[in-house]
């Protein structure tokens, strides 16, 4: 998910087969190759060059609706329709994780996680982290640092979404823990003020505070590190 | 027969042998339309999605619907975006 544009210039993208593994596409307008994890152009007159991630969230229909109640949703094609359920079963298999070795391709294998354990990676404050999607199931609140950002990953278990901010209000680093199981409301260990998984404050000293968002790349394993080799994992030794 | 069906997961190709359809073109939506939340009985509550949101509109884009294309255009009030799974 990113914007259709680069070097101020809008593009339009096509699929065009894989590299290690992962998507690569293809701009109409310069023919430029593009990697999806990395976000590069890797060949063709916009070479070097980056795109920019759009604010997303993957989380589930129920918990979308509940959110945004006025929701547009994407309707299928023809066709393409009669494959919904079919897809469905495939993608939830993938997105839990598969067991088994990385695709045809993959360049080399990073031994910390298991290829096709998937995570969620942020890039903030100069550096880069995994948050494996097995250690969120397992620890719904992380107050954590990446490079030089106090940051808050959380994991609301109901519907396997995670959300990620910078953790701090008005300059002032914070840190957070679970309202209930449920995670869908936190506490702040600074203020005792009351805060939603969507990193609003709703109630207490700091209610009306927004935390900045962090965009989360969810990926395979195998893919985020071919394309991120210096990152760090959440949970790992320091050991890189 | 059972043909073997790519199905795309965060960028990876996965392969799963599940359909008796042939497959279909996997190809970008240039001119996305949309419907209403009511309208959209074909969604369970579990079923993943990708949600976006600017100053006026949110729009989900269902996961089983990006996986069959790989690429869907679209226009945000902030600019296009090119939404991928």
């Amino acid at each position: 998910m990113f914007r259709a544009e680069a070097n101020g210039k809008a593009l339009e993208f096509d699929t065009d087969g894989l590299i290690g593994g992962n998507e690569v596409f293809k701009d109409r307008e310069t023919g430029s190759h593009w990697q999806q994890s990395s976000l590069e152009a890797i060949s063709g007159p916009l070479k070097g060059a980056h795109l920019t991630l759009y604010p997303f969230l993957l989380t589930t229909w129920g918990e979308w609706e509940k959110q945004h109640p006025d929701t547009l949703v994407l309707k299928p094609l023809p066709g393409y329709a009669d494959r919904l359920a079919d897809m469905n079963k495939i993608i939830n298999q993938g997105v839990v994780g598969l067991a088994g070795p990385a695709p045809k391709g993959a360049l080399g294998h990073d031994a910390r996680l298991r290829p096709r354990d998937t995570i969620v990676g942020l890039e903030t404050g100069g550096e880069v982290k995994a948050y494996p999607m097995a250690a969120l199931r397992n620890t719904p609140v992380v107050n954590d640092h990446v490079g030089a950002n106090p940051v808050l990953i959380v994991h609301q278990p109901a519907s396997d979404t995670t959300t990620a901010f910078l953790a701090q209000a008005n300059g002032r680093p914070l840190k957070f823990r679970a309202a209930d199981a449920h995670a869908d409301k936190l506490i702040d260990l600074e203020t005792n003020s009351e805060w939603t998984a969507y990193g609003v404050c709703i109630a207490g000293q700091l209610k009306g505070t927004h935390l900045k968002p962090l965009i989360l790349e969810p990926e395979f394993w195998f893919a985020w590190s071919e394309f991120h080799p210096n990152t760090e994992v959440y949970g790992a030794s320091a050991a890189k | 027969m059972i043909i073997a069906a790519a199905v795309t997961v965060f960028g990876a190709r996965v392969f799963v042998a599940q359909s008796k359809k042939a497959d279909l073109p996997y190809v970008t939506i240039d001119h996305p339309q949309f419907i209403a939340a009511s309208q959209a009985t074909f969604l369970s509550l579990e079923d993943l999605l990708i949600g976006v949101t600017d100053a006026k509109t949110a729009k989900a884009y269902p996961a089983a619907i990006l996986a069959q294309h790989g690429v869907v255009q679209d226009q945000m009030a902030d600019g296009p975006i090119a939404v991928t799974w």
